[in-house]
């Protein structure tokens, strides 16, 4: 199927282990690197090998008070929080832009608080297996 | 009651409300008016007539009055149908309440007569009684399901529960709340028409709920430990409380799963409801009351959080092994992919779209694609050939389309007997594939302001909708699943109200369909959108990625060093720090090291800082 783009709102179930949560930046990248080859080959060609790819970042969890709701408010004894760092760096380094019509779209009254959703537009920035983000800037 | 005749004033069918004293109420006749919403995939929400407040009905366009009470409650009602509210009065039949009657202008004409306040767009039912009535409400019950399990609050649904009442098995499908401030699972059981004693057993080991099972600290518990209790004093019903298994499961999926039975009997006309909390103190209201007020609908802003808190069944209906929602693969074996269909959204230029599907193998098959809209027959616009493989699958390429809201109609044909298959109503735009679990899988009907949302949703014909069936490749974990060619959940609708926010199976993913849809109103949008849905709650995100892709992260190691995207990041005892916003980098600092956190590995986990 030739698609435009994709998105993305995945993580809670990796935040249970600590393995599971420090693999989770690297999933996650590789996943978005997984779908677009899938697709690019799966269409012939048609599909974007760059498609955009946004995601939704987890919302904080176990409770809604106003540092939770803080992007990177990393507590590490929180999986929900670890893995909402792991999201960050990788948006992050692949320049995520932000959209934010978007955010009113999270289920809020579900996941207590508004989560961040980002979207990502990769045309200017590169992948590399070492994360480099030196293609970031062109 | 006849269910059609509920179905008018609510529009979509979503939201009303059941007003009722509990005094004076009868579970039967509740019974009764909540399994005729559920046959029309209907949500109720019970309010308490003796704390029912103006704003707890403000969201509702209709209320159903089984019992008033006093005179707050009346000028509540008044507020409610003076402000436009339909007002349905189950009066008169079995309990006459004059002062009712002569507050809202309605009056008992007779048995089965109702009569009607149009001003206030109030009417009076004599046909919505108990059993002591002499009206039938509705059909008699099989005799051989002495009890039926009635969902109290109807309401868009994600999960499956099996139910299992004296020996006879009833799905059905729980919509979760999530949130540390909400969630309880309420079933309704009324038992008639005679008393029974039976078991009850509750299976969520299908469900996504088992995902919590093991959390429970995190607000989010269903473990099978949590007490099942009785609320209700007039119930009459005793319910044995099994003590905690032993070792809980850790997952739903775990081996050794144990469903929770309880034993129950029931009195004639009895009822009553079982209910799992996940915080109880937040499930009373200010009268020590447990929620009666099992508000399940999504109330407005003005409801306080204390005062709703429910879980919201729905009786398996139109699920993903229902025929009417699956094509059922046809005999013959020429046929397009089951992720295409009619009124589907298909790539538009620059891209060209893909068609697929299958045939006889070494098959020529021919695709014709042909514009409809304003054609008084299809005008051929372009026919691609291609032959299918040894495994009988065909591909072709169409030609990149500007697209627009113009409909063609694509057929596939092939010099064999095989009969055409054609792709109806097919429009040219942007598609998007969603994924995730249960957040993505979250539906309109629960997001917020879901009722007015999902009213909107009419508004969009240039949107279609696809949601796929879950599918599990239960022959090996390490194994790619590439067979995605399974019918779907719901088939390329398009988008309304009932595709939106219509009952399981086109109950549509709220960030992507608000995505879609904001994509579709932005400037220099209006083309058409195709929203792909492809959602599996409680799911991790190594099933999400190619065997080949997974190997890519492998377990770290004591002493692993990274950065915070999972890259290496130096070699072992070597400095990382940030880099400099100019991107220089510290002397001496390892050239690795990229910006942002750093984290080392030990003690099976990651740390951030330096090591």
């Amino acid at each position: 199927m030739t698609i435009t783009g994709a998105l993305w709102y995945q993580g809670e179930s990796d935040t249970g282990s600590a393995s599971d949560r420090a693999a989770y930046g690297c999933k996650f990248k590789a996943l978005i690197l997984d779908w677009r080859r899938a697709f690019h080959l799966g269409s012939g060609g048609e599909t974007s090998a760059t498609f955009p790819f946004g995601a939704v970042q987890l919302a904080p969890w176990g409770g809604a008070t106003p540092d939770s709701r803080v992007a990177g408010n990393v507590n590490e004894s929180n999986g929900i929080a670890f893995v909402r760092a792991e999201q960050q760096a990788v948006l992050t380094s692949l320049r995520a832009r932000y959209w934010p019509r978007l955010w009113t779209l999270a289920p809020t009254r579900v996941v207590v608080a508004p989560a961040f959703l980002t979207a990502i537009t990769t045309r200017r920035c590169a992948f590399t297996r070492s994360g480099s983000r030196s293609l970031a800037a062109a | 009651m006849p269910p059609e005749h509920i179905t008018a004033p609510l529009g979509n069918g979503y939201t009303a409300a059941v007003i009722v004293t509990p005094g004076s109420m009868k579970g039967a006749q509740l019974g009764m008016l909540i399994e005729a919403f559920a046959n029309k995939s209907q949500s109720l929400a019970v309010v308490n007539a003796s704390t029912m407040t103006a704003a707890q009905l403000r969201p509702f366009k209709l209320a159903i009055v089984l019992a008033a009470g006093g005179a707050p409650a009346l000028d509540t009602l008044l507020e409610f149908a003076a402000a436009g509210g339909s007002v349905i009065v189950a009066d008169g039949g079995c309990r006459s309440n004059p002062q009712l009657q002569a507050a809202l202008g309605i009056s008992v004409a007779g048995p089965d007569v109702a009569t009607t306040n149009a001003g206030l767009n109030v009417t009076l039912r004599t046909d919505i009684c108990s059993d002591a009535c002499n009206v039938r409400v509705l059909p008699p019950r099989d005799p051989s399901a002495p009890v039926t399990l009635t969902p109290v609050v109807v309401h868009n649904a994600s999960e499956l529960v099996n139910v299992t009442v004296g020996g006879v098995t009833h799905p059905w499908l729980v919509a979760r709340r999530y949130g540390t401030q909400h969630g309880m699972l309420v079933f309704l059981a009324v038992s008639e028409p005679s008393a029974v004693s039976t078991s009850v057993q509750f299976d969520f080991s299908s469900t996504g709920l088992g995902e919590y099972l093991s959390r429970p600290a995190g607000g989010q518990t269903t473990s099978q430990a949590d007490p099942i209790e009785v609320d209700d004093p007039r119930s009459q019903v005793a319910v044995d409380h099994l003590p905690p298994a032993p070792g809980l499961p850790d997952s739903k999926r775990a081996d050794g799963y144990v469903p929770y039975t309880a034993n129950v009997s029931w009195a004639e006309g009895g009822w009553t409801r079982f209910f799992r909390r996940e915080r109880p103190e937040l499930h009373f209201n200010e009268q020590g009351e447990p929620s009666f007020l099992i508000n399940g609908v999504m109330f407005g802003r003005d409801y306080p959080t204390r005062q709703f808190s429910f879980m919201m069944l729905q009786r398996v209906r139109g699920k993903s092994d229902d025929p009417e929602l699956i094509p059922a693969p046809t005999a013959a074996s020429l046929r397009f992919s089951l992720t295409l269909g009619d009124h589907m959204v298909l790539q538009r230029a620059p891209a060209r779209a893909s068609i697929y599907g299958s045939a006889t193998p070494g098959a020529a098959v021919s695709v014709a694609l042909s514009a409809t809209t304003g054609r008084p027959v299809p005008s051929p616009v372009a026919t691609v050939n291609a032959t299918a493989d040894t495994n009988g699958v065909f591909s072709v390429k169409l030609p990149a389309l500007m697209g627009g809201s113009d409909a063609y109609q694509i057929t596939a044909t092939t010099a064999a007997d095989d009969a055409a298959v054609v792709l109806h109503d097919v429009l040219f735009g942007d598609v998007w594939l969603c994924g995730g679990q249960s957040n993505m899988q979250f539906s309109v009907g629960n997001a917020s302001n879901a009722t007015a949302e999902i009213a909107a949703a009419d508004g969009f014909p240039l949107i279609r909708l696809f949601t796929t069936a879950r599918h599990y490749n239960r022959t090996s974990e390490a194994t790619e699943q590439v067979d995605l060619d399974i019918a779907p959940s719901q088939p390329w609708s398009v988008a309304s109200a009932d595709a939106v926010g219509g009952p399981w199976g086109t109950n549509f993913s709220a960030v992507c369909w608000f995505s879609g849809r904001d994509v579709f109103l932005r400037p220099g949008g209006g083309h058409p959108i195709g929203l792909v849905s492809v959602n599996w709650g409680g799911s991790a995100i190594a099933p999400w990625m190619s065997p080949a892709a997974v190997a890519q992260c492998p377990r770290p190691s004591a002493g692993d060093r990274r950065n915070s995207t999972g890259s290496t990041c130096g070699r072992i005892g070597a400095p990382c720090k940030e880099q400099a916003a100019d991107g220089t980098r510290t002397p001496g600092q390892s050239p690795q090291c990229c910006s942002g956190r750093c984290f080392y590995y030990n003690r099976g986990r990651w740390k951030g800082g330096f090591l």
